[in-house]
This record gives C-alpha cells, structure tokens and sequence, in this order.
C-alpha cells in the first residue's frame, strides 16, 4: 500500500510539474484584450510601444501582445479561431478575406456597430473594396499600397534611359541593352507570381477585362489571356528575365535572392510597402508605374490595403478593442509612432500628421498616389488564394521552360481555374 | 504480485495518457474527418467516400507528389543505409577516441530536421552557393542545383542522408553482434576482406538491415521538412513531396477532411511497401536461432 502512495505521489508531482498548474491572473478588475500581428522588428517595436501608451491613458486596460513573423501567422490564427481562443484584435491579410468568408460562421465583428470608431476617417469607397466580408464592414485597413516597378538607378543611367519612358515594347528593346551592361544580372528579376501578375497586367491592359469576376468566376477568355502570356514569352525569349531556376528557389522570399541583393536585376515589379525592404549593395532604389499601353480602357494598376485589422466576434470587450484600433488610426501620438510602418495609412488624419511632419518615405508616397491617381479596376483578391495560385505558378512554369506554347498555357489555365472556382464557391 | 502491477500502471499511465490523447484519438478522429468536409471553422459535413474518390480521379497534385516522394526514397533510403553501414564499419574498429566519433557522428541526426539545415543546403546548392564556388575554382560552371527540374529533387534527397545518425547507431550495435570467430575461420580459409563482406557481415546483419530498411522508408515517406524550406515544391512539383502537399491542403487551404484522406491514402501506401518488404524477407534476412 505505501508503494502505491509513494507512487501516486510521484505521479501527482510530475503531472503538476509538467505544466498542470495555471497562473492566477495578475490584474484582477482589469480589461484583458489580446492583440495579435505580424512584421518585422520595426513593425513589432513602434507597435508595443503604441500600446503603452494607449495603457497609459486607460489605466484599467490590459493589452496582451502576440507578434511575430509572416510564416505561420495564418495557421496559428485559423487553429485559434477554431478553438474560440483567437486574440481579441487581429490584424489580417486581404488574401485570407475570401477563405474566412468561405469558411462560413460569423468570426468577425461587425465594425459598423462600434460608436468609438469614426469612420469619416476613411474613403468610403475604399471600405468597401476592402473590409467587407457578407455585406458586414469587418474590417478596417491600416495601410494601403500599390504595385509598382522597383528599379536600380545606377544600372537605368548608365544605359542612359528615363525610365519613366518606359512602354512594355521599349522594354524589350532596352533589356539586351541592360544585359550587355552588366552581364551578371538580366532587365527584370521576376519570381513565377510576379510572372503571372504581368501576364495578366499586359493582357487587362490590351483587353479591358479583368480576369476574375467579383463574384469569383473566370471571364477572360483564353484568347484574351493569351495576349499577355505571349507578351512573357518575348521576355524569357529576349532574355529580359532570368531562367526560371534562377529565381524560383526564392518563390516565397524573393528579397533573399543575391542578386536582388546585389542590385543585379534592373527592375522588380514589387509592392509599394515592400519598397523599404530592399537595399541593394551597390546602386540607388527608385521606382516607377509600370506600363501603360495608350488608350488603355483599364490601367490594371492594383492598389490594395496592406493590411486590415478584424475584432473577434467572440471577444468580451468588443468597445474596448473598437477604442485601441480608432487610438491607432487617430491619435496623433500614436500615429508619430507608427508612420508607414503599415505601408501609407488609410487613415485621413494619419496621412495629414505624417506628411506635416514629414515622416512618410517619399518613395513609397509617390507609389501609392501615382497607384490612386492610376488605378485601373482591379479584381486580382483571388491570385492570393492557394488553391489558384497553385494553377498558375504551375503553368507559367512550364511556360517559362518553354515546355507549352502560350496558346496551350492559357488555355488550361482557364480551364483549370474555372473547374476550381466552381469547386470553391 | 496485484499491487506490483498496480503501482507500475501509475508509472506508466502518464504515456498511456499521451499516447490515447495525442495518438490514438486524433488518429481514430481523422478517419472519421476523412469521409467528410471540414474547415475547421464549421461543423464537418458528411459527404462519404466523395475524399477518397477525388483523390484518385481528379487530384493532379496527389499523383504529382506520390511520384516526386517515390523518386525522394528511391534515392534517398539506400543511400543513407549504405552510408551509415560504411560509417559504422569505419567506427566498429577500436581506435584512439572512436567513442568521441561514434557521438561526432551521430550529431547530424539531432540537426536533422531543424529548419537551419534547410537553410544551409539553399545555400550549398544555391546558382551563388558553395559547391558551384567551389566547382567554379576547378573550371566548371555549375548549375542551379535547386532550381532545375531535373536535379531538384536528387540534391532534395541529400539531405536526409546526411542524418545517417539512429541507422548508423543500430548497424554499429549489430556489427557487435558478430562473432569474431567466423572472421577468423573465413581468413583461415582464405576469404578476403570483400568475401568477409558480402559472406559474412551482410547475412549476419540481415535482420539488421531489414529493420532499418522498414524504419527508414516509413520515415522518408513522410518527410516534408527540406521540401517545404528549401524548394516550396518547386520548380514544377518536381519536389513537392507527399508530406509536404499533406500539410498545405491542411494548413493552407484548411480542408481538414481532405487532408485527412489524403494521410490515410499514405498510410496505405507504407502499408503495403512494408508488407512487400516483409513478403520478400523470407528470401533474404537470415535469423541465427
């Protein structure tokens, strides 16, 4: 009998040991929120920062951080909205939108019934465009950004070329002339996404049509689609692009590639709010709007929000969080901290303070007005989605091997996205 | 002789828990997953055998990744076996400090899967990584080893035979086995050292050998760490490995009841290698008793 106690005893002890014990709450009577992003240290630094001081003014309020990096924040998020123990405010991406929404039940607050938000802050129509989720306004862009090409100004002066002046036909001209320059790098480092963001740009632009419907159905034909791809294929035939190998390895993380590092590739077609991520070792960072054709019905110019942040509809402080996100967007203090941490702010009085205090990387400015003064009409949300983006990158591959003609490649594609789409919705 | 049992059921109760909680459950569970849809946010829907169907009649993806993971140990499990048996006659000899490279060796093993390996195979392998550089000093122009379709995924299934490590340990730990008699009688007789080891060394090791055979080609089967760090499956699903498609269908794309499917279809697969390997035993693993 006593072996059995002495037993249970060990037993009871290692159990505990191992992390059956819970910690009493520290701060009895205050508001719990818990606040969950991704970034970089920059992004993590001015944020935990913000949020002492919105802890200074409110006193009773707690806000628990939970940062971290691009990879995995999805798949933490969606295992912890599936457990009901997601955190309270939550920052997400645009390209999730769609898988949430399919998902079905109601995870997200509806924003529209928070008093302590004040929209006027924000375009109407830009709301709409992005936070919507069924009709409900769920969440709330923090930053915006638009697509553009990055390019190395050292490499564009000693060819002696504006690069302003640039058309998609010049392009071709200028590359053998960018390669004979510098032989280690090729005109434009291009990863198979980006391939597929200017086959479609080249083809929106020729055609007027957008690929997708709102309603998530194809409408390009293959024929029209075509036009672009075989626009691609003058570049990988002209050698404007590297070969495929070259870039591929870097699909998820193209700022890695040393030759982007190096400044090798002339240009890189890229987001606005990615701009300040890149240095290259020898050369200056510019950019320009890519191509235009004249007369073009539908510039293809994409401006998205970077990011958006989303209230849990399971939350208890529902006002509480409402009040942290509107201090983030509004106050001025915090908006000195934050800067374009987000890409440009959304935010009206955001903009205002950062450009009176000139806190707003010019670069990055000119990209998301010139994107706004441009802005084609765009439905690209469904490029994110993995289940089309694993068509395309697929296809353009083998597109850029030379394996499938650009008839054949726009043809399956279409066809495969239309199967999956019918799939999906 | 009840109350000994007794008190060794406590001892072992904490991994009989682990194990019908951690184990058991989610694997009982999934099969149930598997005959339905389920996203994780909503409740799972029935839809019977409709997974399992879709696996074999519409899914490029899964006959992508079935052959790129045949290739993957094809490669990979005889290279590491021969490997870590040569490693292990090399350390079977007594020797000044040969306990110190027993456990040198074995290091590669406890790296293993850790995403800084992966890292350091990009940059080995890489267009600028360091074998080009170095083949580049003796006159050849490498190429992208990673990234070109048809050497992606051979350098993919390197990696794991650098964790030569646990079959290494287990070949070392039969090679103890063998009497040195039979040595001494084969060299009386006049047998060489590759006579002693194609007559002696592998029929005595047979069992040996066939346990880390079975080991080794379930675990490469389900390997997915170097594909999903190192290529992302790419270039042209040339490595997306079983494993690898397993977890985006789970995580990316959070079709749990599919996944789940798919992971039961994988499960049949080792079965029946294993049960072929077993079949073909009779032939060629010899037991001393």
């Amino acid at each position: 009998m006593k072996k059995l106690f002495v037993s249970i005893c060990t037993c009871a002890f290692v159990l505990l040991a191992g992390g059956w014990t819970k910690d009493t709450p520290k701060n009895q009577g205050k508001t719990s929120l818990r606040f969950s992003w991704w970034g970089g240290k920059e992004r993590h630094e001015a944020t935990l920062k913000v949020i002492e001081m919105f802890k200074e003014k409110h006193p009773d309020v707690e806000i628990i951080s939970e940062y971290s990096g691009y990879d995995g924040y999805l798949q933490k998020l969606t295992t912890q909205l599936a457990g009901s123990n997601a955190p309270d405010i939550i920052q997400i991406d645009r390209a999730w939108m769609n898988d949430f929404q399919n998902m079905g039940g109601n995870l997200f607050s509806d924003l529209k019934k928070e008093k302590n938000l004040d929209f006027s802050n924000f375009e109407e129509k830009f709301l709409k465009e992005t936070g919507y989720m069924n009709d409900t306004l769920v969440a709330i862009p923090l930053g915006v950004a638009a697509r553009c090409w990055m390019y190395n100004d050292k490499n564009m002066k000693a060819i002696g070329v504006q690069p302003e002046n640039i058309t998609w036909e010049s392009f071709l001209e200028y590359a053998p002339k960018i390669r004979e320059m510098n032989t280690q790098g090729y005109a434009m480092g291009i990863i198979p996404k980006d391939a597929m963001r200017i086959i479609l740009e080249y083809s929106v632009q020729t055609t007027g049509k957008n690929l997708f419907t709102k309603d998530n159905k194809v409408q390009m034909t293959p024929e029209e689609l075509r036009i672009g791809m075989e626009y691609f294929k003058k570049l990988v035939d002209s050698k404007a692009v590297p070969p495929l190998d070259e870039t591929v390895v870097y699909n998820d993380k193209p700022g890695d590639n040393p030759k982007v590092i190096n400044g090798n590739y002339t240009f890189l077609p890229t987001w606005s709010s990615a701009l300040k991520n890149y240095s290259f070792s020898e050369g200056e960072i510019n950019m320009i709007n890519y191509p235009v054709i004249s007369g073009a019905q539908n510039t293809g110019i994409e401006v998205r929000p970077s990011m958006l942040v989303a209230v849990n509809e399971k939350s208890k402080n529902k006002a509480v969080a409402a009040e942290f996100i509107n201090y983030m967007v509004s106050d001025e203090e915090a908006i000195k901290v934050l800067q374009d941490l987000r890409g440009i702010p959304a935010s009206k009085k955001a903009n205002q303070v950062l450009e009176a205090n000139g806190m707003i990387s010019p670069m990055q400015a000119k990209a998301v007005q010139d994107g706004i003064k441009y802005q084609g009409e765009t439905i690209n949300a469904l490029l994110d989605n993995p289940e089309i983006e694993m068509i395309y990158n697929h296809i353009v591959q083998q597109l850029w091997l030379g394996q499938i003609t650009p008839e054949k490649a726009s043809k399956e594609m279409i066809e495969e996205m239309t199967d999956k789409l019918e799939e999906l919705f | 002789m009840r109350k000994r049992f007794n008190s060794a059921f406590i001892f072992i109760a904490p991994w009989i828990l682990g194990l019908l909680i951690f184990k058991l459950y989610p694997f009982a569970k999934s099969i149930v997953y598997s005959f339905t849809n389920y996203n994780l946010i909503s409740a799972p829907k029935y839809i019977g055998l409709k997974n399992y169907i879709n696996i074999f009649t519409k899914d490029k993806f899964f006959f992508d990744s079935l052959w790129a993971t045949f290739k993957f140990v094809i490669i990979s499990v005889p290279l590491k076996l021969v490997f870590a048996l040569g490693v292990a006659m090399l350390l079977n000899k007594s020797f000044k400090g040969s306990n110190l490279f027993r456990t040198v060796f074995y290091i590669p093993s406890i790296l293993g899967g850790s995403v800084a390996v992966a890292a350091l195979w990009k940059f080995v392998f890489s267009n600028d990584g360091l074998l080009n550089s170095v083949l580049k000093i003796v006159g050849i122009t490498g190429i992208s080893w990673i990234g070109n379709p048809s050497t992606s995924i051979i350098t993919l299934a390197l990696l794991p035979v650098w964790q030569f490590g646990s079959p290494m340990i287990i070949f070392l730990a039969g090679l103890k086995n063998i009497p040195e008699s039979l040595y001494e009688a084969a060299k009386i007789d006049g047998a060489g050292k590759v006579r002693q080891f194609f007559n002696i060394t592998i029929p005595m090791l047979s069992p040996v050998i066939f346990f880390n055979l079975i080991m080794q080609i379930i675990i490469a089967f389900q390997d997915f760490t170097g594909a999903l760090l190192i290529t992302k499956g790419e270039p042209l699903r040339k490595t997306y490995l079983y494993g690898m498609y397993l977890y985006e269908v789970a995580f990316k794309k959070f079709r749990m009841g599919y996944a789940s499917a798919l992971a039961w279809v994988l499960f049949v697969i080792i079965l029946m290698f294993s049960l072929f390997i077993f079949g073909t035993s009779k032939k060629w693993v010899h037991y001393n008793d």
